[in-house]
Parts: structure tokens; C-alpha cells; sequence
């Protein structure tokens, strides 16, 4: 079924929606969710979260790229339920990982004067990943966005994973020095 | 900070996600994709199982090349160019046999004869007299105008005896290279009949010029031990013809070579005589004299080279053997 089918669905209030979703989208949603929960459970919870999140928004939008409107969801929906867990219980995760790897950049804590709106800090990271090649965009969305391993953005990137390893390195060496610029960290 | 980045990670906009999403989505419904250096050890680990195959598979055609019995090519070539010759040498025998025929006797069968195949002359023996075939009277004196012609006639089984036997001379057995030439004449039977010589040259009868008298003189002196009919004959030596060898040839078989008792005459391989000859004649040792004619070569031989030589191919090529008598054996007979 077409996106567009799915999305009248829900705006007809038909539960067939979350169905056709789940059919559609279901595994790419459960990967991205296990790559951030690291847990089977876990991540049924939290696609029943965003199947419900995505019953009670669509209504109100009408998403034209469905597939990236239910990632962001997920996404941030499987980081809420990632921070709820203790960080012994999410040391094995993805996205534990990933805190990891941006920890040689950023500070680790915040400062007040750190404290900026979200709403500005993404359009700065939005900037940002937009300045990058498509290839740079690619392995950085796929490692920080979805939270894929290093191993499954190297095979859709087609290179190695060494060389993705240094690419994503430059690439948040870059954006510390593209957020000092700009005044969010010192 | 650290959460907040991914927070602002989280909220870039659909269209920038788009293509990784349809990235990952061909990721999960294709194989993996190879990158660039598995691709290059691919393609090499299948460069080296293709090379690999082709020498298992050269290998094997070779082995079987040489279990279905054929040579390399450089010998291949040779035997070709051996067997070529030797069926040209073998025609142009032939023709020259039925051009020669009309005027030479008949040859005899092997069928018809009970005589022992010819040999060559025996070698090895403490006494050269027993060593060697005793031949007929003297045929150089000139007043019995008798002497020994060994001649290819038709003869019966009672007329069959060697002279040699009903004089009980011996003739020791071949020695290993005679053996080897024994190959080569294989219907070839000789008998000695005593004839009257004027049979044979009737021209001295008719009053010949003295060098051809002293040439016949010389050529009686001369005994055929063994020849290949057909050769021997196509090539016009034979003792009933007079012809045993060339004149030049004779005289110097008489007198400048005077240790050399026997002659063989090489058979030509090939068209081209001469230089067909001249090359086997590379393989024969120095010391060994010889003469080349047109059609054929002669080699003259001590007593030591005859029972030393052994040239390659010598079975194939040696269609004659002459020895020359001495004063004393014919004296003797």
C-alpha cells in the first residue's frame, strides 16, 4: 500500500492504518528501536508507543515522506525509554555507544550557559549535516539518526568500515568545531 | 550536551533522511553490498582459480599427450621428416628398380631359397680366415677365366649351399651391430655359382681397352658379402652386371685406401642426395674414409672400423657391403 493510502487511513480514523504501518514498516521501525534499546522487549513496548503516537498525530498533519515522520518517532521514543533505564542496563545498546563516541568531543555535562533552546541547537545541527557531502550525510544520519552499526552503514555506504570509522570521526570533529563557532560549547 | 546533540539530531528534517532511509531499506531487502576492496580480493581469488584450473588442465593434457604415445614436437618433426624421407628414398628405388629391371636379372624370392638370410661379414675371430667368408677361387686369374659370381638368381632347394659351406669354412656368428643390420635385408639370399667369367664380361671377349680390363681385373677382386636386393640393385651395383662400383670409387677402394677391406654403401634418404648423406655422414667418426657419388655414399672400412662402427641410423641407410680380397685369399681359394 502507498504511503499516501496509509495516511488516509488514519485520517479516516481506520485501525486498518496501524495494520498496513506495521506490515509496511514494522521492521525498519523495530531496528531502528532495538538499535537504541538493545532489547526485544523493550522495543515492542516502543513500537506500540509510536504506532499509538503516530494514531494520535496524524490527524493533525499530514506526513508527505511517512517513513522518516514514523523514524523520528520511534527514534525519539526508544531515546526516552533508553534514558529511563539505568546506564548499566544501556551500556550494551547503540545509542549507549554512540553517547561514548561523542563523549571525546563534547563536554559531558552542561553549563548554564550551555543551555540553549532545542529549537536553535537543531537548526545548527540541521545546518550543519546539510554542509556535508551526500556520502558524509549518509554515514552520518545512518550511525546517528537510525543508530545502525558501524558494520550495517559501512555495507549501504559500500565501504569499509575502517574507512567509515575515520569518516565519522572527521565528520564530529567538524561539527564540535562548527557548534565552538557558533557559541554552544566552549 | 551530548543528549541534546542527538535530540538535534533527531529533528532533522524528512527530506535529508530520505536517502539514507531508502539506503537502509535496499540494505535490508538486498545482499549486503561489497565494497571496493572485497570486490578486488574477489575478482583475485577467482584470477587465481581460473590460472589454477588452467594448469591443472594443461598438466592433465599432457600427461595424457604422452600416454596416447606421441612425442614432443621437435621429435615428432624429425621422425616425420625420417619417415618422409624414407618412403621417398623407398620410391625412388622403386622407380629406379623398374627402369633398372628390364635389363637386370630377376631377383630371386625368398620363398624359393633355402639359403640363410645374408649376413654381414663375421667379425671377432682369432683367425681372419675363419672370420670371414671364404670366397671362391681367385677370379683375377686370368687364364681360368673361372671365378665366383654371386649372382640373384631363381635357384632350387638342392642348388641352395653356400660355397662356403661345401668347403667347410666357418662363418662366426654376427656380432650385436651385425645383428642390427640383419634388419635391414630381409628377402635378400645370395648363392655363389662358379660361371665362367666371360658369362659375366663378355666384353673382354670382345676385346675391351685395357683400363677396362684392369678395372674388371680389379672389380673381380672385389666380393659383394651382402646387399639389399632391391637397393642394391636400383642402384646398379651387382657382381652380374659388372658394376660393382664406380671406377674412381674401385680404384681407390684398390690402392690408396690399402687397409681398408670393406666398403659399405650407404643408401640416400631423401631427395637431395648428397647433402642427405653428407649430414648422416657427420655422425660417422673422422678416421673412417669415404666418397660421395650421386646417389650414394661409400665407406671404406679397416678390418677395426667394420667391427667398431656403429653410426645412428646406420640400419637404415646401408644397403651394401663389399670386401676386398687379398692375394693371399685368393691364392688359397
Amino acid at each position: 500500500m502507498e504511503d499516501k493510502d496509509i495516511v488516509e487511513l488514519y485520517w479516516q480514523r481506520n485501525e486498518d492504518a496501524i495494520r498496513e504501518t506495521e506490515k509496511k514498516y514494522g521492521r525498519f521501525l523495530t531496528q531502528i528501536a532495538y538499535n537504541v534499546l538493545f532489547d526485544v522487549e523493550d522495543c515492542l513496548e516502543c513500537l506500540n508507543d509510536t504506532y499509538l503516537a503516530v494514531w494520535n498525530s496524524v490527524p493533525e498533519q499530514r506526513p508527505e515522506k511517512l517513513a522518516a515522520y514514523l523514524a523520528k518517532i520511534v527514534r525519539r521514543i526508544a531515546i526516552d525509554r533508553c534514558r529511563r533505564k539505568s546506564c548499566e542496563k544501556r551500556g550494551a545498546s547503540q545509542y549507549c555507544q554512540s553517547i561514548e563516541e561523542w563523549q571525546e568531543i563534547l563536554p559531558a555535562s552542561d553549563s548554564p550557559e550551555q543551555e540553549l533552546t532545542d529549537r536553535e541547537l537543531s537548526a545548527e545541527v540541521e545546518a550543519f549535516v546539510r554542509g556535508l557531502s551526500p556520502e558524509q550525510q549518509m554515514a552520518f544520519l545512518g550511525r546517528y539518526y537510525y543508530f545502525d552499526s558501524v558494520k550495517t552503514v559501512a555495507s549501504y555506504c559500500g565501504i569499509s568500515e575502517a574507512k567509515l570509522k575515520s569518516q565519522l570521526f572527521r565528520i564530529r570533529k567538524k561539527l564540535k568545531e562548527h557548534l565552538r563557532k557558533k557559541g554552544y560549547i566552549e | 550536551m551530548i543528549e541534546r546533540v542527538l535530540d538535534a539530531i533527531g529533528t532533522i528534517d524528512d527530506e535529508l533522511l530520505e536517502r539514507v532511509s531508502a539506503a537502509r531499506w535496499a540494505a535490508e531487502n538486498t545482499p549486503p553490498l561489497r565494497t571496493k576492496k572485497s570486490e578486488k580480493r574477489r575478482l583475485l581469488l577467482w584470477a587465481a582459480g581460473a590460472c589454477a584450473c588452467l594448469l591443472a588442465l594443461t598438466a592433465v593434457l599432457s600427461l595424457l599427450h604422452c600416454r596416447d604415445g606421441r612425442l614432443p614436437e621437435d621429435q615428432e618433426i624429425a621422425v616425420k621428416d625420417s619417415a618422409e624421407s624414407k618412403n621417398a628414398a623407398e620410391r625412388i628405388a622403386k622407380n629406379t628398380e623398374g627402369e633398372t629391371r628390364g635389363t637386370e636379372p630377376a631377383l630371386p624370392k625368398s620363398s624359393e631359397t633355402t639359403f640363410p638370410q645374408p649376413t654381414m661379414p663375421t667379425r671377432q675371430t682369432e683367425n681372419e680366415s675363419e672370420s670371414h667368408p671364404v670366397f671362391p677361387a681367385d677370379p683375377s686369374a686370368p687364364e681360368s677365366r673361372e671365378t665366383e659370381v654371386q649372382t640373384w638368381t631363381e635357384v632350387t632347394e638342392t642348388d641352395a649351399r653356400p660355397k662356403e659351406s661345401s668347403e667347410n669354412e666357418t662363418q662366426t656368428e654376427p656380432t650385436e651391430a651385425a645383428s642390427r643390420r640383419e634388419a635391414v635385408p630381409t628377402e635378400a639370399t645370395w648363392k655363389e655359382t662358379q660361371s665362367e667369367q666371360t658369362d659375366v664380361a663378355g666384353s673382354n671377349q670382345a676385346g675391351v681397352s685395357e683400363t677396362q680390363l684392369d678395372s674388371t681385373e680389379a672389380q673381380s677382386q672385389i666380393r659383394v658379402i651382402w646387399a639389399d636386393p632391391d637397393s642394391a640393385v636400383s642402384a646398379g651395383f651387382s657382381r652380374e652386371n659388372g658394376k660393382l662400383i664406380s671406377d674412381g670409387l674401385l680404384e681407390k677402394f684398390m690402392t690408396e685406401a690399402d687397409d681398408c677391406l670393406y666398403a659399405v654403401y650407404a643408401r640416400p634418404l631423401a631427395d637431395g642426395y648428397t647433402e642427405s648423406i653428407r649430414h648422416m655422414l657427420e655422425d660417422i667418426p673422422e678416421a673412417i674414409k669415404y666418397e660421395i657419388e650421386e646417389k650414394y655414399a661409400v665407406l671404406f672400412l679397416s678390418e677395426k672400423d667394420f667391427r667398431e662402427i656403429d653410426f645412428p641410423g646406420m640400419e637404415d641407410w646401408v644397403f651394401g657391403l663389399a670386401r676386398r680380397e687379398s692375394d693371399s685369399e685368393r691364392g688359397r681359394r
